[in-house]
Formats: C-alpha cells, sequence, structure tokens
C-alpha cells in the first residue's frame, strides 16, 4: 500500500517506511522545505519509525536537500528511529563524500541491500 | 529574466531575486552546454555550481527582496566555462563561513554550498565586497569532451 504526496510516494515494506521522490531533481528550497514538512508530520504521528529513502531516479540534489537529510536524520534519531538511503547516483554519491556526509549516513547500493541491513 | 546584454563572450542576465527565476537561467545555461557537447558530468557540475551560487545570491545576498536583483554572466567556450554571479546584497566574507567537513559542523542543517562549488568547479574567486562569485570550469581534453 502506497500513499503518493505531492512530492513524496510513501509505502510502508515489512515495517520500514519507503520515501521516494516524485522529482528528479531535489534542488528549490520550497520543495525541500515541503518535503521536510511531510516527513516530520509523518514523525510525528509515529516516532521512532525505520525508514529507507530510496533515491532512485534522483538526478540532482542541492546543498539544501543535503542539510535537509541531516536535519531529518537527527529528528528520527531522537525519536529512537533508524534512517537508511539507498540507489543514490555516483554523481550525487560523489557530493555526500565531498561534504563527508557519507560518514553521517549509512548508504546502500539498493533497496534489497538497505533492507537486509535494518 | 531580462537579457542586459551579449557580447562575443559573455551571455548576460539580470533576474528578479525569486528562485523560479533561476531555473531559467539554469536551463539557458545547460541549453548552450548541450549545444556545444559538453558531456554530462559538466553538466551536472556547473549546473550544481551555478544553482548553489543563485541561491546565496538570492537568499542569502538579496534577501529576496524583490526589488533587487542579480546579474548572471557566463561565457560557454570550447575549453571552459565561466559564470559570474552578482547580487545586491552587501556581501559576506567566505572565510567566516565554517568548513562543514569538520567533525564541528558535519552535521550542520546548512553552510554546504561554497564547499560544494569549489570542490565542482576549478576556480571559485569572490569580489573584496563579497556579492560577486566567478567560477571556471576547464575542459580537461579533447578526450573528455568527446565522452559525453
Amino acid at each position: 500500500m502506497s500513499e503518493e504526496l505531492s512530492r513524496l510516494i510513501i509505502s510502508f515494506q515489512d515495517d520500514v517506511l519507503v520515501v521516494e521522490f516524485a522529482d528528479r531533481r531535489i534542488v528549490d528550497h520550497v520543495a525541500i522545505a515541503d518535503i521536510s514538512q511531510q516527513l516530520t508530520s509523518l514523525l510525528e504521528r509515529r516516532p521512532g519509525l525505520r525508514i529507507l529513502i530510496n533515491f532512485a531516479g534522483v538526478q540532482q540534489m542541492s546543498s539544501s536537500a543535503l542539510g535537509f537529510l541531516v536535519s531529518f536524520a537527527k529528528k528520527l534519531d531522537a525519536t529512537g528511529g533508524q534512517l537508511k538511503l539507498c540507489n543514490i547516483l555516483p554523481h550525487i554519491y560523489q557530493a555526500f563524500v565531498i561534504t563527508r556526509l557519507h560518514r553521517v549516513f549509512e548508504v546502500h547500493d539498493s533497496a534489497h541491500a538497505a533492507f537486509a541491513a535494518f | 529574466m531580462l537579457p542586459v546584454s551579449t557580447n562575443q563572450h559573455f551571455q548576460c542576465l539580470s533576474i528578479s531575486s525569486e528562485l523560479s527565476s533561476a531555473r531559467q537561467v539554469e536551463q539557458r545555461l545547460i541549453t548552450e552546454l548541450r549545444r556545444q557537447n559538453y558531456p554530462d558530468d559538466y553538466l551536472f557540475a556547473v549546473r550544481l555550481a551555478l544553482e548553489e551560487a543563485l541561491s546565496n545570491a538570492i537568499k542569502h545576498g538579496n534577501r529576496l527582496d524583490p526589488d533587487k536583483t542579480v546579474t548572471v554572466r557566463f561565457a560557454v567556450e570550447p575549453e571552459k566555462v565561466q559564470l559570474i554571479v552578482t547580487d545586491q546584497g552587501q556581501g559576506f566574507d567566505p572565510a567566516a563561513v565554517p568548513d562543514p567537513t569538520t567533525d564541528d559542523h558535519l552535521e550542520d542543517p546548512s553552510g554546504r554550498g561554497i564547499t560544494l562549488m569549489r570542490a565542482y568547479m576549478d576556480e571559485v574567486i569572490y569580489n573584496s565586497r563579497g556579492n560577486e562569485v566567478r567560477m571556471v570550469k576547464r575542459i580537461t581534453s579533447p578526450q573528455s569532451r568527446q565522452a559525453g
């Protein structure tokens, strides 16, 4: 069962909340604020979630998007939840490496590998 | 988006302090890069750097003031791409921005834009006032140009 919000596609698989993006580019501040609000609202309703953010299809991300991920990870961690990322294209993953965020996030090559790691 | 001038090298555009205006400039640059057969990895790098510079100019420079504009000049040449983004704000000292890759700032919610610009472009130089950034991305070899 999945719920498609304006910018996110949300589904549950084996008690893991899977988040996918409707847009190929996550760069716009308004879009990022919208995504942040949607996920924060979900977290408030269901603290302690295990969440997989699947970046399949995402072609471009900005520093604001990286900042949003950091903030969201902190909020999730404070509720006892877990966050994993997967399917990040190599040129986007490079931005994680440049900013050393690959040390902050648990990133997997595929959704299958990420599920196995929960 | 108003075309201010075009000379042999630089296209010059003036946009309002709205993030939606930035998309139009980016699209124009990408179209020119594609026309000159720049490879996809260059498109990604230049687009990311321009997005970060425009975002900084609009949000932090002009503070979204509708009475202020951002001027973008760019030149797509066979061997390099040059970008100059100028806002009408008070400017800032880029050296005063904390390094987001240090342990103390690794989990800061913001402050990664300049780091990404410097990583993806060959030159990133601010003017003394700090309201204008010049960026250059060179093509390393004819082979890399054909790779895209």
